[in-house]
């Protein structure tokens, strides 16, 4: 079976070519990003730095770093795009669980003050849409883990204005300072 | 995405997947509102991109270095090549120390070259000139004191490249005696240094000719180029015998004449302001005779020194040397021996002014020529 890779790299079976992007490809198919695709990266890094000790920048440029020298293997069936989003989430991860890992080592003080601080973020997020009880409930789903139709459900909402209400919920939160 | 127990981390992959299915056109213009350009984002994570390049090209080096650096202590092989690498700088410092601090004179390992031999000859000779009682050379008093009639041996054939030779050998000691001024008074015989009066500051600064005449010598024979090695210390050159008896007794004052009829228009002493220059500039046609003015050996033909033009030097009796510069055409060789009243040149012009530069110097020292000329006539 022949298969066409997602990011145009490949035309030969799977069976037959190597599983994964080598450096210079992973270069390559990185600097062939659209203009979208990087602006969505961007957007991708900044909601993901919030709570890290670095900024967005930072995690982007690791997350590059780790793809270009080969640490992380880019499987050749996945696109560009959904595959950085998940190297910049899982550091983005790492980050955070080293920096609560810190907060363990650091005194009981510091560590019930950041855990205060993060219950804050929440009720900090919750509150910026009380003046729209709609956006708040799908808000809450959101922080709940609820996805796609059930959050439609939570909202009561017709698609196209729930559709419209994320919008407007993405917008807001990307403006937030946490 | 997993559902996570972060609240935080569920919203953020919540707007992620938002932004992910958002059309580019939504994004772009959000942006353009956001920092006034669709561009903005894209330029900076081209800008980290690069920075992501440099970064792993970095860590990629340093990991072969480390990858490397057991395999090198294992085999010990650095240990020549270091050791290689220390000799070649060690022979590199030491060869540019040699080259700028060296003196002037010839070393010994050039002495011993048979090509450097009549510098080394001529060298030694003008300190034993400056000595009151001894001769110049001893081979030809040794003919006078036998009463054999003194033949002069034909002058030293012209080497093949004549005209390169003297250029290499003054480029060399301009430079040597520019680096080392204070070594001049060494070269120079000590009788004159005792005669003369002490330098003017306009004359202490010496010209390049001077240093051209007060050091300039017969250019060394061709040779191959490997035959410095080794070679034993010859007679002194033919062209120096020649010299030696071209020039006569070293003490005795040559008897110059006007190198050719024409008008002085500029004087080694000003009449005037009193400023002093290193000869005199008689004007005259161009394409004049240019004859010695007094018995010698041509020690320098060429237009290798600026400011001069095509130039002549003649070295004579006394420790004196004559120059003649901005000639047309030159009718000598070095190494030729001339006679007095000999036709050695033909007149060129300085600029746009038909005339002849001429100077005596005595060792390195410019003396006013009048001095030894006699009245224009």
């Amino acid at each position: 079976m022949t298969t066409v890779s997602t990011i145009g790299f490949s035309s030969v079976a799977p069976e037959q070519a190597d599983v994964t992007l080598s450096p210079a490809e992973a270069g390559a198919a990185i600097r062939a990003l659209s203009v979208a695709d990087k602006t969505a990266l961007m957007k991708l890094a900044r909601l993901y730095a919030r709570k890290t000790p670095y900024d967005h920048e930072d995690l982007l440029q690791e997350a590059l770093c780790r793809v270009l020298d080969g640490a992380r293997a880019w499987p050749r069936h996945v696109a560009a795009l959904p595959f950085l989003w998940g190297v910049v989430r899982s550091i983005a991860w790492e980050w955070k669980n080293e920096f609560v890992e810190c907060d363990g080592k650091a005194t009981d003080v510091e560590g019930e003050e950041r855990r205060v601080i993060a219950g804050l973020d929440v009720v900090k997020v919750i509150a910026l849409f009380d003046d729209d009880p709609a956006a708040q409930i799908i808000v809450r789903g959101m922080m709940e883990g609820a996805r796609g139709q059930e959050l439609q459900e939570l909202s009561g909402l017709a698609k196209t204005d729930y559709e419209s209400k994320r919008t407007k919920i993405r917008r807001r939160l990307e403006k937030l300072e946490l | 995405m997993n559902r996570s127990s972060d609240h935080m981390q569920n919203l953020a992959d919540a707007l992620s997947e938002d932004i992910v299915a958002t059309p580019a056109a939504v994004l772009l213009a959000e942006v353009a509102e956001a920092r006034g350009d669709r561009h903005a984002f894209a330029v900076d994570f081209d800008r980290i991109v690069g920075r992501a390049a440099r970064r792993t090209r970095w860590r990629g080096i340093v990991q072969r270095l480390r990858a490397m650096l057991p395999s090198f202590a294992l085999r010990s092989s650095w240990r020549p090549a270091l050791a290689a690498v220390a000799c070649l700088a060690v022979i590199v410092v030491a060869g540019d120390l040699y080259l700028h601090v060296r003196p002037v004179g010839p070393t010994p390992m050039l002495a011993s070259a048979p090509g450097n031999a009549s510098r080394v000859a001529e060298s030694r000779r003008e300190e034993i000139a400056a000595l009151p009682r001894l001769s110049l050379s001893e081979e030809p008093r040794a003919d006078m004191d036998a009463g054999a009639p003194v033949a002069a041996p034909p002058p030293a054939p012209p080497p093949a490249d004549t005209v390169a030779a003297p250029k290499r050998v003054h480029t060399m000691r301009i430079r040597g005696d520019a680096d080392a001024p204070h070594e001049a008074p060494a070269a120079r015989p000590a009788t004159a240094a005792a005669t003369e009066p002490p330098a003017p500051p306009a004359q202490a600064q010496r010209s390049r000719a001077a240093v051209v005449a007060a050091r300039t010598t017969p250019a060394p024979p061709p040779q191959s180029p490997g035959a410095y090695a080794a070679a034993p210390v010859p007679p002194p050159a033919p062209a120096v015998a020649a010299l030696d008896r071209a020039i006569g007794d070293h003490d005795e004052v040559p008897s110059f004449a006007w190198p050719l009829s024409g008008q002085v228009i500029a004087a080694a002493t000003s009449a005037k302001t009193g400023a002093h220059s290193d000869g005199i500039d008689i004007t005259v046609p161009v394409g004049t005779d240019i004859r010695a003015a007094a018995d010698g050996v041509v020690v320098y033909a060429g237009d290798g020194i600026k400011g001069y033009g095509n130039l002549v030097l003649l070295r004579h009796g006394g420790g004196f040397v004559t120059a003649y510069a901005h000639i047309d055409r030159i009718l000598v060789k070095v190494n030729d021996v001339v006679q007095r009243g000999q036709v050695i040149a033909k007149s060129g012009r300085a600029g746009t002014t038909p005339l002849l530069h001429f100077e005596i110097r005595k060792g390195s020292a410019a003396i006013d020529p009048k001095q030894y000329l006699p009245p224009p006539g």
